[in-house]
C-alpha cells in the first residue's frame, strides 16, 4: 500500500543541527574530535530539578527515576574544567555567533537586538550540567521551499551534547569531546501538506543553505536532523539524531505508519474491553527455567513479575510498521530502565521451551484465551518501575497514542526513548551576560555574504559543468571543501565537483570512509593529481589508501611510482648521454650536477643511495672507457 | 522596583503601558510585532535600553526600544517563579539535627524567569535538593539568623552563627549542619570553632560550587553527606563537608581550622591544608573516619563569641611600603596577621624598605603582631636564617603550621578577650580547635 501522506493528514516539523568549524561555543578547546585515549573519566549522578514553574519537568522526573549514575570520559586539548561543569563557561564564542549571524541573513531572519544565552534542562546526562545552553539568534526567517516561500521561524546557536561512547558496569559513558562544540538549529514551521519527499527536499535544501557560509564541520555526524511528525489523530513524535538526510522520507513515512496503526489498533480495542491488571509476582512459574534471561535474573536474586493483558491476545504482535510489532513498542518502555525486555504470549513459545510454564500460569491466572500474558525478570526495584511504565504504555493502547521522544534505528523505523518533555524548561544562563548586537556587525557580515545557493549552480554552470553535476556538488555536504580546493589549487572544477561527489559516493558504498579526510589531505591531493604525479585511473585506490589513514599520501604516491634498478639504470645511461660534454669536460667533478638531473626524475621512486652507486658505477666505467 | 535594571526610558514606556513583570506584551516597530512576557532585566550586561521579553518557545531576547515603537500590554499577570518544596516527613529512631541556614549558593536559587539569584526562605526549599535526608537523620529545627552571602560576611556573623549553633545544640539535637557560601566558609568555620568552646557535638558547614537550578549541583550530595556528619558522626568539632573529587562519589570531612578554598570553582575546591582530612563520608550513610578528633558527650556547649574587629590580615610582598603598617597602627589596630613568605620573612635591612622599624613602633604600641605563611603548606620557623631572627627579635608571634586565615581569625577572637600581650601569645600558641599542631605530617601536602 502507498502511503498517501493527504489522507494521513501527516504534519512535519524539522530541525537541522549543523556543527559550526571554530572552537567551541564557550571555551577555547578544539572542536577536533581527534583523541582516542581519554585523559581522565569522572563518575556523576543528576538529580530532577524543578521546572521554570516549579514543578519538576515530565521529561526530567523521568530519567532522574532511572537512578542513573553517567560516567564522562575527558580529553586532553579537548576537554577542561568547562565541559566538567567545574567552571563557569567563558564568553561566547564570537566566530560561531558571526557564524551564526550569516546563517541568520542567508534565510533573511530578524536577530534580535541583545541575545540571551538559556539554559535548556536536559537530564539524560548528554551534558554534564543538566542543561544545554543555546540562544535565538534569528527569527520570522524564510527560505524557497519545494511550493514556494516557507517560514523559518527560529535559528538558534547552542552547544552540542557529549556523545554516547558505550556502557560500563550499567552506567552510561559520554564522551566530553563533543560537548560545547558549536551547532546552529534552524526550524521550520509545521509543515503540513508536504509529502515525506518534499520534506526531505525541505531539509536538504536547508543543508546546502547551512553550509554555503562554507565554515562548517563535515563528516559524519557532523549535521543531523530532529523530525517532530503526527498524522490525524495520532500524537506528535519527535524523532531526534537522525543522520541520514537522504532517508529521512522514509524515517518519516515508517513513523506516520506506525501512528497510523496505533490509530487503528485503538479502534480494535474499542471493540474489545481490554484492562491491565497491577503486575503480579510469578517467579516460583519459572523455577525449573535453566537457562536464558529469566534463569539469569532468578539466580542473581530477582524476580519474574507478570501483567495481565485481558483482551490484548494478537494485539502485540501486531506489526505497526515494517519490523515493529507492538510488543516491541512496550519492551521499549522496559528498555528505557536498563531491561532486556520482555516474554509475551503473542510469541512462540514453544520455541523458547516456556509453552508449559505459562500455560500453567494462565490457569493460575484464570487468563482466557482472549487475554495476553507478558512476564519481565529482573532486580525487583527497577522490574517493578519498569513494569509499571509498560503498565502505563498498555493502557493507553486503548485510549490514544503517547507524545514521545523516539531515536532513530538504521532501518528508518524508531525506538521509544522518553516522553516528550514539556515546554517549560528554559531559564537563563546567569554566567554569560546578554549580548547587544550591533547594525555594524550585521552589515559587516551582510557585505561579505556567500552567493545563495542558486547564483553558485550558475556560475559552476557557466563556467563549463554540466548542469547535472553543477547541481549534485551545490547540494552536496562537500561544497565548503569544493571551494576551498577551488581557492587552493589550480585544477578543473569539473574533475574536482566529480570527484567530490561521484567518487566519494561510489567509496562510500564500499564502506570506505572518505568522509574522515581533512580538508589539508584533500587539497594535497589535487595538488598531486594536477602535478600529474596521480593518474585518473588511481584516483579512487588513493582516496581509499588515504583514508585508512596510516601513511601520508607523499609515500602512498612514492611507492605506486616505483621503480626498478633495470629502469634507473636506463635513466642514468639517458643522463649520462645527455650530459657527455660535462662529463668530458669536468670528469669527476661533474658527479654532483649529474647526481642533480637524474634525482630529478627519480626523487621518491627509488632509494637515493642506491642512485648514487648506479650513477657511480656507469660515470667511472664511462671515464675508464673514455681514458683508455 | 521590579524594572529597576532598565533605562529610564524604558521604564517609562513599561510603565505607561501599565505592563508588569510577567505581563504578556506586544512590542510592534517597522511593521514587524514581537510579542512575549515581558521580564525584568539581569543586573550585569547588555543594554539597559533594551527590553527582555520570553517567547513562546521559551526563549529569552532582547528588543532595543525607541520611541518609533509601540509597546502594548495584551494580558496580564503570569505568576512567575515559584520555587519548589518538600515537606520532611521525621521518622521516629533517627537522629535529630538542626540546620542553620546563612546563604550562598546553597541557600539561593536562579530565579528560572529572570536569571536573579533568589534566597530559598523556606526550608522546604531546601530540602528538595536532597528529599533523601528523611531517611538519614530527622531535622528537628530550621534556624535562619540572616541571609547572606559569604563574601559579605564580617566577625558580627560569625558570632551571629555561632550563638545559632549553640542554641540548636543545647536544645538537645546530635549536631547542626550550618549552610553556607563558600568563598569565606573556611573563615566562618574557624571562627565558630574558636567561639563554641566545650564543644560536644559535631558542627558541619556546607555549601555549594555549582548553582541548585542545575541537575548537576552539587548542593544535594553535600547537604546529604553534612548531615549523615551532624547526625551520626563521634566527630564533636566543628567541620567542613564538601566533594572528595570531581566526582558525585564522596565527600572528605575537613577540620574547621584547617581547610581552605583552593580552587574558584572545582567541587572538590576545599582542601585540608598541612594535615589529612578527618575522614570521608558517601551519601549513602557511610562514613570513614581516620583522623584525630574530639569525642562527643553530653556536655553543655559554651558560647565564647567575642572577636576584636580591628585586626587585620595583610599580605606582604617583595617591595611592599611599610607604611602601610603605620597607617594600620595610626588608625588604631590592635592586631595584624602578617602573611610572611616561606619560613617567616618580610624585608629587613638590607632592604630600602625596611619594615622592622615599623613593626617594633607597632608592637610598642601595643599592637600584637602574628605571621603566619604565605605558601599555605609547612610551618613558620624564625631560627633558620637571620632575617626571620630578627622579625622573631622584636616579638612577632610566629604561628607555626596555622593556615593565615586561621591565625587572622583567632587573633581577632583572641585579643576579644582583651589579653596583655603576654597572654595574647600565650593564645594565640595553645591549641583549641585542631589549628596548630607541633607535629608536620608528611603525607599531607597538595592532597
Amino acid at each position: 500500500m502507498t502511503f498517501d501522506h493527504r489522507s494521513a493528514g501527516l504534519k512535519c516539523g524539522i530541525e537541522i543541527h549543523q556543527r559550526l568549524d571554530t572552537h567551541k561555543l564557550f571555551c577555547g578547546c578544539s572542536s577536533a574530535l581527534e583523541e582516542e585515549v581519554p585523559a581522565m573519566e569522572v563518575k556523576r549522578k543528576l538529580r530532577a530539578v524543578a521546572g521554570e514553574l516549579g514543578e519538576v519537568d515530565r521529561a526530567a522526573l523521568h530519567e532522574y527515576l532511572r537512578d542513573r549514575v553517567f560516567l564522562y570520559n575527558a580529553y586532553h586539548g579537548e576537554t577542561c574544567l568547562v565541559e566538567l561543569d567545574e567552571e563557569p563557561p567563558s564568553p561566547l564564542n564570537e566566530e560561531a555567533l558571526d557564524i551564526g549571524l550569516e546563517i541568520c541573513l542567508l534565510f533573511s531572519a530578524w536577530t534580535p537586538d541583545e541575545i540571551h544565552v538559556m539554559r535548556k534542562t536536559v537530564v539524560d546526562g548528554s551534558n554534564t550540567g543538566g542543561f544545554q545552553r543555546t540562544c535565538v539568534i534569528g527569527l520570522d526567517g524564510e527560505m524557497e521551499g519545494p511550493r514556494g516561500r516557507l517560514s523559518v521561524p527560529a535559528i538558534c546557536l547552542e552547544e552540542e551534547a557529549a556523545g554516547i561512547g558505550g556502557q560500563k558496569d550499567g552506567s552510561v559513558v559520554y564522551k566530553l569531546d563533543r560537548l560545547g562544540i558549536p551547532l546552529v538549529e534552524v526550524a521550520t514551521g509545521l509543515l503540513e501538506g508536504y509529502s515525506p519527499q518534499e520534506v526531505q527536499e525541505i531539509a536538504h535544501r536547508i543543508g546546502m543553505i547551512v553550509r554555503m557560509t562554507g565554515k562548517v564541520l563535515r563528516g559524519i555526524g557532523t549535521i543531523r536532523q530532529d523530525v517532530n511528525v503526527s498524522v490525524r489523530g495520532g500524537a506528535r513524535v519527535e524523532i531526534k539524531g537522525f543522520q541520514e538526510i537522504g532517508r529521512l522520507a522514509e524515517l518519516i513515512e515508517k513513523e506516520a505508519q506506525r501512528q497510523i496503526s496505533l490509530v487503528r489498533m485503538k479502534d480494535e480495542f474499542a471493540k474489545r474491553s481490554p484492562k491491565v491488571a497491577d503486575p503480579v509476582d510469578v517467579t516460583s512459574f519459572f523455577a525449573d527455567v535453566m537457562k536464558g534471561p529469566i534463569h539469569s535474573a532468578v539466580k542473581k536474586g530477582g524476580v519474574v513479575l507478570c501483567l495481565e493483558l485481558a483482551a490484548f491476545a494478537g494485539m502485540l504482535r501486531c506489526e505497526l510498521c515494517p519490523g515493529r510489532t507492538f510488543g516491541r513498542e512496550l519492551a521499549d518502555h522496559a528498555r528505557a530502565y536498563g531491561l532486556g525486555g520482555i516474554i509475551h504470549t503473542d510469541e512462540d513459545l514453544e520455541a523458547m521451551g516456556l509453552a508449559g510454564n505459562f500455560a500453567r500460569l494462565r490457569a493460575h491466572l484464570g487468563a482466557g484465551k482472549d487475554d495476553a500474558l507478558l512476564i519481565m525478570a529482573g532486580e525487583r526495584g527497577v522490574l517493578e518501575r519498569a513494569m509499571k511504565a509498560v503498565k502505563e504504555r498498555a493502557d493507553l493502547a486503548s485510549r490514544g497514542l503517547p507524545e514521545e521522544t523516539r531515536e532513530p534505528n538504521p532501518d528508518c523505523t524508531t525506538n521509544y526513548k522518553r516522553p516528550l518533555p514539556g515546554s517549560s524548561r528554559m531559564y537563563p544562563e546567569t554566567d554569560i551576560p546578554p549580548i547587544p548586537i550591533s547594525k555594524e556587525r550585521l552589515e559587516r557580515l551582510r557585505a561579505k555574504l556567500p552567493e545563495k545557493p542558486e547564483k553558485k549552480r550558475a556560475r559552476l554552470v557557466e563556467a563549463g559543468m554540466s548542469e547535472d553535476l553543477a547541481d549534485q556538488m551545490v547540494r552536496d555536504a562537500n561544497l565548503p571543501l569544493f571551494e576551498s580546493v577551488m581557492s587552493k589549487v589550480k585544477v578543473d572544477a569539473t574533475l574536482v565537483a566529480n570527484m567530490l561527489v561521484n567518487s566519494f559516493r561510489s567509496l562510500r558504498r564500499t564502506g570506505v570512509d572518505v568522509d574522515s579526510l581533512t580538508e589539508d589531505q584533500v587539497v594535497q591531493f589535487f595538488e598531486q593529481l594536477s602535478a600529474g604525479t596521480i593518474v585518473k585511473q588511481e584516483i579512487e585506490s588513493v582516496l581509499a589508501e588515504m583514508a585508512q589513514g596510516k601513511r601520508p599520501l607523499k609515500e602512498i604516491v612514492a611507492e605506486r611510482h616505483r621503480i626498478t634498478e633495470d629502469d634507473l639504470r636506463r635513466i642514468v645511461e639517458a643522463v649520462l648521454a645527455e650530459k657527455s660534454q660535462l662529463l668530458a669536460e669536468r670528469g669527476e667533478r661533474s658527479f654532483a650536477p649529474i647526481m642533480g638531473e637524474v634525482m630529478k626524475q627519480v626523487r621518491g621512486k627509488i632509494d637515493g643511495a642506491l642512485v648514487g652507486m648506479v650513477l657511480k658505477q656507469l660515470m667511472d666505467a664511462k671515464l675508464r672507457a673514455k681514458r683508455s | 522596583m521590579e524594572f529597576e535594571n532598565y533605562s529610564p526610558r524604558v521604564r517609562a514606556a513599561l510603565r505607561d503601558a501599565g505592563a508588569r513583570p510577567g505581563d504578556m506584551v506586544e512590542l510592534i516597530r517597522d511593521g514587524s510585532t514581537h510579542r512575549g512576557i515581558v521580564l525584568p532585566r539581569p543586573l550585569i550586561g547588555g543594554d539597559p535600553g533594551s527590553i527582555v521579553i520570553k517567547l513562546d518557545n521559551g526563549y529569552n531576547i532582547g528588543v532595543k526600544w525607541s520611541a518609533q515603537m509601540k509597546l502594548k500590554r495584551i494580558s496580564g499577570g503570569r505568576a512567575l517563579e515559584v520555587f519548589p518544596s518538600v515537606s520532611l516527613q521525621p521518622k521516629p529512631g533517627l537522629p535529630e539535627i538542626s540546620l542553620v541556614s546563612t546563604g550562598g549558593t546553597i541557600g539561593s536559587r536562579v530565579d528560572y524567569e529572570t536569571g536573579g539569584v533568589k534566597w530559598l526562605m523556606e526550608p522546604g526549599q531546601v530540602f528538595f535538593m536532597a528529599p533523601e535526608l528523611q531517611e538519614l537523620v530527622s531535622v528537628r529545627h530550621v534556624a535562619v539568623p540572616f541571609l547572606v552571602g559569604s563574601e559579605n560576611m564580617s566577625a558580627f556573623h560569625w558570632k551571629e552563627v555561632a550563638r545559632s549553633v549553640a542554641k540548636e545544640l543545647n536544645s538537645g539535637v546530635s549536631g547542626a549542619v550550618v549552610t553556607h557560601g563558600t568563598d569565606t566558609m573556611h573563615y566562618s568555620s574557624s571562627a565558630v570553632s574558636f567561639m563554641l568552646r566545650n564543644l560536644s557535638k559535631p558542627v558541619v558547614f556546607t555549601g555549594a560550587q555549582r548553582s541548585t537550578d542545575r541537575g548537576s549541583s552539587d548542593a544535594s550530595m553535600n547537604l546529604l553527606c553534612a548531615a549523615i556528619v551532624a547526625g551520626r558522626s563521634p566527630i564533636a568539632e566543628v567541620c567542613l563537608v564538601m566533594h572528595g573529587s570531581m566526582e558525585d562519589t564522596h565527600c572528605l570531612i575537613h577540620r574547621g581550622t584547617r581547610v581552605r578554598k583552593m580552587h574558584t570553582s572545582r567541587r572538590d575546591a576545599f582542601r585540608s591544608i598541612n594535615e589529612l582530612p578527618i575522614g570521608r563520608v558517601w551519601p549513602d550513610g557511610r562514613m570513614q573516619i581516620d583522623g584525630r578528633h574530639a569525642e562527643r558527650s553530653d556536655s553543655e556547649v559554651q558560647l565564647d563569641a567575642v572577636f576584636e574587629e580591628k585586626v587585620a590580615l595583610l599580605k606582604f610582598y617583595p617591595g611592599m611600603e611599610p607604611e602601610i603598617i603605620d597607617f594600620l597602627v595610626d588608625r588604631g589596630f590592635k592586631g595584624i596577621l602578617i602573611e610572611v613568605t616561606a619560613l617567616g620573612h618580610v624585608a629587613t635591612d638590607e632592604s630600602q624598605r625596611n619594615l622592622l622599624p615599623h613593626l617594633s613602633r607597632a608592637i610598642e604600641e601595643g599592637v600584637v603582631l602574628a605571621a603566619a605563611p604565605q605558601t599555605l603548606y609547612g610551618r613558620t620557623d624564625p631560627w633558620v636564617y637571620s632575617e626571620g631572627r630578627k622579625v622573631q627579635d622584636i616579638g612577632v608571634i610566629y604561628c607555626g603550621d596555622m593556615l593565615p586565615e586561621t591565625a587572622y581569625v583567632k587573633l581577632g577572637w583572641v585579643l576579644g578577650h582583651d589579653p596583655g600581650p603576654e597572654e595574647a601569645r600565650k593564645m594565640m600558641l595553645s591549641n583549641y580547635a585542631g589549628e596548630i599542631s607541633a607535629v608536620s605530617d608528611p603525607r599531607a601536602f597538595l592532597t
